[in-house]
């Protein structure tokens, strides 16, 4: 804005404005129109008025800078740059669609443009534009991320995590919040008790600022210098867009909430008449050009729809495309493996896993809580501080959704990240990033994005920490497909899996159990039989398969020492890549024995025991002689006293006892 | 000139019900102008219009529910005014799943949820509508482990007859190797299903004259001197000890065995393989109808008496239900016997995979020619069925000269 308050600006410059507003508007109209004709489904939101918060904003991005968006994100998509004719293919659920068809409108992708998506979980993709940024800044990139959302998703816990973080380390990131007064029909003054975002996000350590979100001219001023704020190192901003939908949140909606006479109020201030009128009264615009740019419109859009219509449906023989990349064959070896074998606990071999990482991989850094100058909750990233710095083991706020969050975004963004979460309990916290992005992205995407993450966190009872620290909740991540989790039980895998992990391309969990920490045996110097993809098979036997992994493993193995002693000679399989299962080894040792006992930690219920016992009733029915038994942990919290505790936890004698009841009369 | 149907307004909605129209035929509408309003299962929601031009018809009255995609009116230029309306938009039609011409296939249009008017059952299913024997079927189910049953099916054997040792009390996979000495005997009553065993015995005797060229040969023995030997031996001995004619028929046929291991052993994938051991099996006909064939390990190291004692065992639990696996699989050749049913000569066909079956017709008194005269003399018809893939004639004939000459010295059995 000039000195006067009248904007000054270049013909082409507002005539782009009020191209790209009309495109997003006209654009959304027809997809209105071919929703109630079934030609879209699902939910459909629209920005209808809020045309000149995308359209300001993305006016000053370059192609190479990131956006993250929400599910209203047609008009964002189009303005980055991704085409009319993929974005509406997209809409149709076509093969062509910018995201494969498999997004749909609540979720388009583009690569090309770095458009990170649209999110469907309500503020689900701060975090991301944080790691994003936070990628950008470690490799020394001086590119900005926009991250948009509405207001709704600044009641959500994880907008303060993120905001917090990306003040904490000031990254390049604008966030945008488009207030449009509303969450679905949720009224501003019931949503929030301030109803203004921007002070929330300066109390934070955010510079930020309020703008008119009708005025395309405001927003877009406003963008320009936060983005080059973010570009020359100055740190995040937040610019709070006062907008408001004309239309209902998603085509399902009666619009109870809202009186009709405040919606006509608004569309008094609709950007785009706005904008024109202005452009008209300062000569900006000529006689016949804005008939001659919606006709272009017009015909983009018809062009967009023929492409749509003729597309085709992917076929069903892709429909597990992309739901992993696949590794890389052969996995190249960890690049320093030990040189003398030693006596090593598993917290050492993890220890040293984790600094042959950070120090032959500079994409690689540790972030989670404690883990710098505290040294780990369970000391398992002792002085890697030290060694390697506070940027590469990054001490993170009390925030799983959010740290988790940008460990995604950061390995979007070329890093490799390997965040640590103190627990699998404390993980439930993070769920949302693992099971809703990580797991979901590169298979959603269409193929296009996948997050090279690896996330380590302790599991299992025994310590006495009681319910809210012990439980072994694998199973809640071995669910889902897009993950990878291992369970490392031996020195050897616990030292040599890491490097393996790194290079999947996929998010990789690791549980290490707490009462592993300390078990201590001879690692070997070169790694034997270390991968990520099979069972081991600990102990061979004929007569039974004791099937286990993580922290029961030395259980299994002491149960089939003393059942050995009555003459009966027990396979232990050690499943340690939990998903995706190596099921062939499984049937391979039943098919021997005949007979298994599944020992877990995990509660019995819904649990990984269950599955394991499925797969074979599956696959290796007509091989059994018993019926297949399991061992797991009492279904109750786990209990303070060791008495008690030790009560709850699979014990030897109750798998000797179960393969004993498998194997019937004692021959 | 358009349909203007009933709008999808949300992914949930497949009917919409038309509560009123604002509009009337001969009006001028507008694109986006809000034309009617349609009730669906969460509320009144207003309708628009993507055209402009003039309703020229309504065709749903108010009130009427109708499926998405139904035509409500027609939308043109005020020309077609008062022509009829679409073929079919009474109430509730429901429009097929696809599209005329549409096939359900890889590139087809994924079909759109669409309730089907399946008709529920007119009662339901209750519990007491279970067929009322299903209870009893469970009680005599064997229990049997998979790997079990389907060792058994491949083998042939019946599980009604094996007492299980797994988990249970189910038959497992070491019951059925005989690897678990000292069993008890299966409960009394446990008889053997016929149906069953018919169908065991046809696959084997199919399979027997399938695979196995069988050659024949007879000869007519002698008993003179065993029945003699016989007769002095039970004289001394209680009734329940005393030996039969069928002991000495086992020992001589069991010895000749042990000599002409050719026709003693299994014939398998990899040819034949002579066994270690004599297990002569003994065909055993069950009441009721039917045939097992239990062997008696190592018969020819069997003293007389053991091995009358071990016979009679045999037949006993042959007929009871308490046969082991290894008895019913380990044989090594069998001896069939059916001159207490008259006949006096009996060719076997050969029990798979073994080689031999010894046939004993019936001992009767005839007139044989003794030195230079004729005498009436005990005798009984020997026949030998054995596998031509493994030995000739030559050697059965051998055989069965080796049998008869140790029936003619008893004593020495
Ligand atoms: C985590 C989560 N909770 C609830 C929802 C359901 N939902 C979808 S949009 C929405 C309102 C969001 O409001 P706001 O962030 O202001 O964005 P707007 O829709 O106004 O653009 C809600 C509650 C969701 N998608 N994700
Ligand atoms: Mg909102």
């Amino acid at each position: 804005m000039s000195a006067s308050g009248k904007p000054r600006m270049s013909r082409e410059h507002a005539l782009r404005l009020l191209r790209d507003m009309l495109r997003a508007r006209r654009f959304e109209e027809r997809c209105v129109e071919l929703y109630t004709q079934e030609k879209i489904r699902g939910f459909l939101h629209v920005c209808i008025g809020e045309e000149a918060v995308g359209a300001g904003v993305m006016f000053n991005l370059t192609e190479d800078e990131a956006v993250v968006a929400t599910y209203r994100e047609h008009g964002h998509a189009l303005l980055k740059g991704i085409s009319m004719e993929r974005v509406m293919a997209e809409m149709y659920g076509k093969v062509s669609g910018c995201a494969m068809g498999r997004g749909g409108s609540m979720h388009l992708f583009d690569a090309d443009t770095r458009f990170f998506g649209g999110n469907a979980i309500v503020g689900g993709g701060i975090p991301m534009a944080v790691g994003l940024a936070l990628a950008d800044k470690m490799q020394g990139r001086t590119r900005a991320t926009v991250c948009f959302f509405g207001e709704g998703a600044a009641s959500e816990g994880v907008f303060y995590e993120s905001l917090n973080l990306a003040a904490l380390w000031q990254l390049p990131v604008v966030f945008i919040c488009e207030n449009n007064h509303y969450a679905m029909g949720t009224p501003l003054d019931v949503e929030h008790a301030r109803g203004e975002v921007y002070h929330k996000s300066e109390a934070i350590g955010v510079p930020s600022e309020r703008v008119d979100g009708m005025s395309v001219v405001q927003v877009e001023a406003a963008a320009r210098n936060a983005l080059d704020a973010a570009r020359s190192g100055k740190g995040p901003r937040l610019i709070e867009c006062d907008t408001y939908r004309f239309r209902a949140h998603s085509m399902f909606d009666p619009q109870l909430y809202r009186d009709p006479a405040e919606v006509e109020a608004w569309k008094e201030k609709d950007p785009i008449v706005r904008l024109a009128d202005w452009m008209a009264q300062t000569g900006l615009i000529q006689e016949g050009e804005r008939e001659a740019l919606e006709k272009e419109i017009t015909e983009e859009i018809d062009k967009a729809v023929q492409f749509a219509e003729n597309a085709d449906w992917e076929p069903p023989e892709t429909l597990h495309d992309y739901v992993s990349l696949p590794l890389p064959s052969p996995l190249a070896p960890p690049p320093a493996p030990e040189s003398e074998p030693s006596q090593t606990s598993m917290r050492e071999a993890f220890n040293r896993g984790l600094q042959e990482a950070l120090e032959h991989d500079e994409r690689v850094f540790l972030m989670g809580e404690d883990i710098g100058r505290y040294g780990g909750c369970y000391a398992v990233t002792r002085d890697l501080f030290a060694e390697f710095g506070a940027d590469r083991v990054r001490d993170t706020p009390l925030a799983e959704n959010g740290f988790t969050g940008a460990g995604l975004g950061a390995a979007l963004g070329g890093m490799r990240p390997i965040v640590e979460i103190m627990t699998v309990n404390f993980s439930l916290l993070a769920m949302d990033q693992i099971v809703n992005t990580a797991a979901a992205l590169l298979h959603m995407s269409g193929g296009q994005f996948n997050v090279p993450v690896v996330i380590r966190m302790a599991t299992g009872a025994g310590r006495q920490v009681a319910a809210q620290h012990s439980h072994s909740l694998e199973n809640w991540y071995t669910h889902v497909p897009g993950l990878r989790v291992l369970a490392p039980a031996t020195v050897e895998d616990a030292r040599y899996m890491l490097w393996a992990a790194l290079q999947d391309p996929n998010p990789v969990l690791i549980f290490e159990h707490v009462m592993l920490y300390n078990h201590t045996a001879e690692l070997t110097p070169q790694p034997q039989g270390v991968d990520i993809e099979k069972a081991a098979i600990r102990r061979t036997g004929t007569d039974i398969t004791l099937i286990t992994y993580g922290g029961s493993l030395y259980k299994a193995l002491e149960a089939a020492e003393q059942l050995a002693a009555e003459g009966i000679e027990a396979e232990v399989v050690d499943l340690r890549v939990l998903r995706p299962l190596d099921t062939d080894t499984l049937v391979e040792s039943v098919a021997r024995s005949h007979r298994a006992v599944i020992v877990d930690e995990g509660w019995k219920t819904g649990g990984l025991a269950g599955e394991v016992m499925a797969i074979l009733n599956e696959r290796a029915f007509w091989e059994l002689d018993a019926p297949l038994a399991r061992v797991c942990s009492e279904e109750v919290p786990v209990p303070y006293p060791r008495h008690l505790e030790q009560l709850v936890l699979p014990r030897v004698e109750q798998i000797v006892e179960a393969a004993r009841r498998t194997l019937g009369e004692k021959p | 000139m358009s349909e203007f149907t009933m709008p999808s307004l949300g992914a949930d909605m497949d009917v919409g019900k038309l509560v009123q129209w604002k509009v009337k035929v001969g009006d001028r509408v507008t694109r986006g102008q809000v034309i009617a309003a349609v009730e669906t299962s969460k509320a009144v929601l207003d309708v628009e219009v993507f055209e402009d031009g003039v309703v020229e018809a309504l065709y749903v009255g108010e009130g009427t529910e109708v499926d998405v995609g139904t035509p409500l009116a027609r939308i043109g230029d005020g020309s077609g005014k008062g022509r009829p309306g679409p073929e079919t938009p009474s109430p509730g039609t429901t429009k097929p799943a696809t599209e005329p011409g549409e096939t359900i296939g890889a590139h087809a249009r994924p079909e759109k949820a669409s309730k089907e008017d399946r008709p529920l059952p007119s009662q339901p299913v209750s519990a007491g509508s279970v067929p009322a024997d299903n209870g009893g079927h469970a009680a005599e189910r064997i229990l049997a482990s998979p790997a079990a049953r389907r060792r058994a099916r491949e083998a042939g054997v019946d599980l009604s007859g094996i007492r299980g040792s797994g988990p249970d009390r189910a038959v497992v996979l070491r019951d059925l190797q005989g690897t678990t000495p000292g069993r008890r005997p299966a409960p009394a009553g446990g008889g053997f299903d016929r149906e069953q065993m018919r169908a065991t015995i046809a696959a084997a005797m199919t399979r027997s004259k399938r695979e196995i060229p069988h050659y024949y040969l007879a000869t007519m023995v002698d008993l003179h001197a065993a029945e003699a030997w016989l007769a002095d031996y039970n004289q001394h001995q209680p009734p329940e000890k005393r030996l039969l004619l069928a002991a000495l028929f086992m020992k001589a046929t069991a010895m000749a065995l042990a000599r002409y291991p050719e026709l003693n052993g299994h014939y398998g994938e990899a040819g034949f393989a002579a066994a270690p051991q004599v297990n002569l099996g003994m065909a055993v006909h069950l009441r009721g109808g039917g045939l097992v064939a239990p062997a008696i390990s190592d018969t020819d190291k069997l003293s007389l008496p053991e091995l009358m004692q071990r016979f009679q065992d045999l037949v006993r639990r042959a007929r009871g239900g308490g046969l082991r696996l290894s008895e019913i699989t380990g044989g090594t050749a069998t001896l069939t016997a059916l001159g207490d049913r008259g006949v006096d000569t009996v060719y076997g066909v050969i029990y798979p995979p073994q080689v031999a079956m010894i046939g004993i017709g019936r001992a009767r008194r005839r007139p044989l020619a003794v030195g230079d005269g004729v005498a009436v003399r005990l005798a009984v018809d020997l026949t030998l069925a054995a596998d031509h893939r493994v030995c000739d004639g030559h050697l059965g004939a051998l055989f069965l000269n080796e049998i008869e000459q140790r029936l003619q010295q008893p004593e020495a059995l």
